[in-house]
């Protein structure tokens, strides 16, 4: 009995080890968005000369495209007359909207939307300046800043 | 209503302006600090056709208005298309405070448009040794 | 005495069963990448490969090297694990002989190798997750074991 035990634990003892080992694979993952604007947008007068805007005849609304990879947001601040000609009163009311990506009708608020993970994606914006006053002869700039973050 | 026409022809914005592009990457970080000052290195790209100059700002965390005490090292980069460059950013973060938020922007430097696009980040860092 | 000593130790020898040996050494980590074409899917495919070589394989019937399924190690808060699949593709190369698959799955998968093979093994893993991927940094795990 006790030579049986002994040779139990031999084998025991001299049983050949047995490998395993943990293969590890490693990933990092930056946040990233990427704006592009090939479509600057043009704002034309209306007949009745009281609204410049990107969709009065001729006008072109402007296109941003948005590649965004992680969980990032979109804010277009409110929109704002930036550079009018001397000689012009004020007194406007600025409004966009947009469509595409994300839609809204259009408003003089900023605006914010979530964007997860997005292939290249288009944002139509529209700009509207009206005035019941008309405008003086020169160039106007209305704007908004989009932001992705 | 003959300024109608003359205003049509003035009041066009049609500015023929490249394609503006940029990207940020990464667009959050933290880190710690032995000293009061911290550094961040940041990608710029320009995934487009076409070269294109950005202006990077360091600013607030809700990206409203410059950032004191932050420098970018280079503040505006022009890249070639396909591109990318590194910057870095580098801010102090006042000794009564363990951690302080900068915010940063990329936009194109000179974009006639209806819309102004940047890409924004966060960067926190954190001085080590203040039990933050 | 000693008869029944060497008779026992024998039949105990013979009982016990052939665990075979052998040793893994890992030359290259792998690391994945955010694949361009889909930003839903983390794969070493698109990063660098993981090496290994397996050597001391000693049983004396062959020997089966058995890669386990992949699991998610470590992940950034927030990120939805739960929904994240991993899987794995391997090659394996040895004198006179190769076991490969390269259709990612998410099972353990084994081969035969012959007695003292030494085995190049490469392997792939990738992680699928239908919300995407949080910033920050991700590893999986998979074991390699010979019996």
């Amino acid at each position: 009995m006790r030579g049986l035990l002994v040779a139990l634990g031999y084998a025991v003892l001299c049983a050949p080890a047995f490998a395993a080992t943990d293969v590890v694979f490693t990933g990092n993952v930056a946040d990233t968005c990427t704006l592009a604007v090939p479509t600057p947008g043009t704002m034309t007068l209306s007949s009745d000369g009281k609204t410049l805007g990107s969709d009065q005849a001729l006008g072109v609304p402007a296109t941003v495209t948005v590649l965004s990879l992680g969980g990032n947001s979109v804010t277009l601040s409110a929109p704002s007359l930036t550079a009018s000609p001397v000689g012009y009163g004020g007194g406007e009311t600025v409004q966009m909207s947009y469509s595409g990506l994300a839609s809204h009708a259009y408003t003089t608020q900023q605006q914010s939307f979530s964007v997860g993970i997005i292939p290249l994606t288009n944002l139509i914006i529209n700009m509207q300046v009206i005035n019941n006053s008309g405008f003086a002869q020169g160039t106007y700039t209305a704007k908004t800043v989009l932001t992705c973050s | 209503m003959q300024l109608i026409p003359l205003l049509a022809t003035a009041c066009v914005l049609a500015l023929a302006a490249p394609a503006a592009a940029q990207s940020l990457s990464p667009m959050h970080n933290a880190g710690p600090t032995p000293s009061d000052i911290k550094g961040f290195r940041l990608a710029i790209g320009n995934p487009y056709r076409t070269v294109m100059t950005f202006i990077v700002l360091p600013m607030d965390p809700k990206f409203r208005v410059l950032a004191a005490d932050a420098a970018i090292n280079f503040p505006e980069i022009t890249l070639a298309p396909g591109s990318s460059r590194q910057v870095i950013l580098t801010f102090r973060i006042d000794p009564a405070r363990k951690e302080r938020t900068i915010g940063v922007c990329v936009q194109p430097k000179n974009l006639a448009s209806t819309v102004l696009p940047r890409v924004c980040g966060t960067y926190t860092g954190r001085r080590l040794g203040t039990g933050g | 005495m000693q008869l029944r000593c060497g008779l026992a130790a024998l039949l105990a020898t013979l009982a016990t069963p052939a665990v075979a040996d052998c040793s893994v050494g890992v030359s290259t980590p792998g690391v994945m990448n955010l694949s361009a074409s889909d930003a839903h899917v983390l794969t070493s495919a698109e990063g660098t490969a993981s090496l290994l070589i397996v050597t001391n394989l000693s049983g004396l019937f062959g020997t089966t090297v058995t890669i386990s399924n992949p699991r998610l190690d470590t992940y950034p808060g927030g990120f939805a694990a739960g929904s994240a699949t991993v899987e794995e593709t391997y090659s394996a190369t040895w004198v006179l002989g190769s076991s490969s698959n390269s259709t990612f799955s998410s099972s353990p998968r084994s081969f035969g190798v012959p007695v003292a093979a030494i085995v190049t093994l490469v392997l792939n893993n990738r992680v699928t997750s239908p919300g995407g991927f949080k910033q920050g940094g991700y590893s999986t795990k998979t074991t390699i074991s010979c019996s």
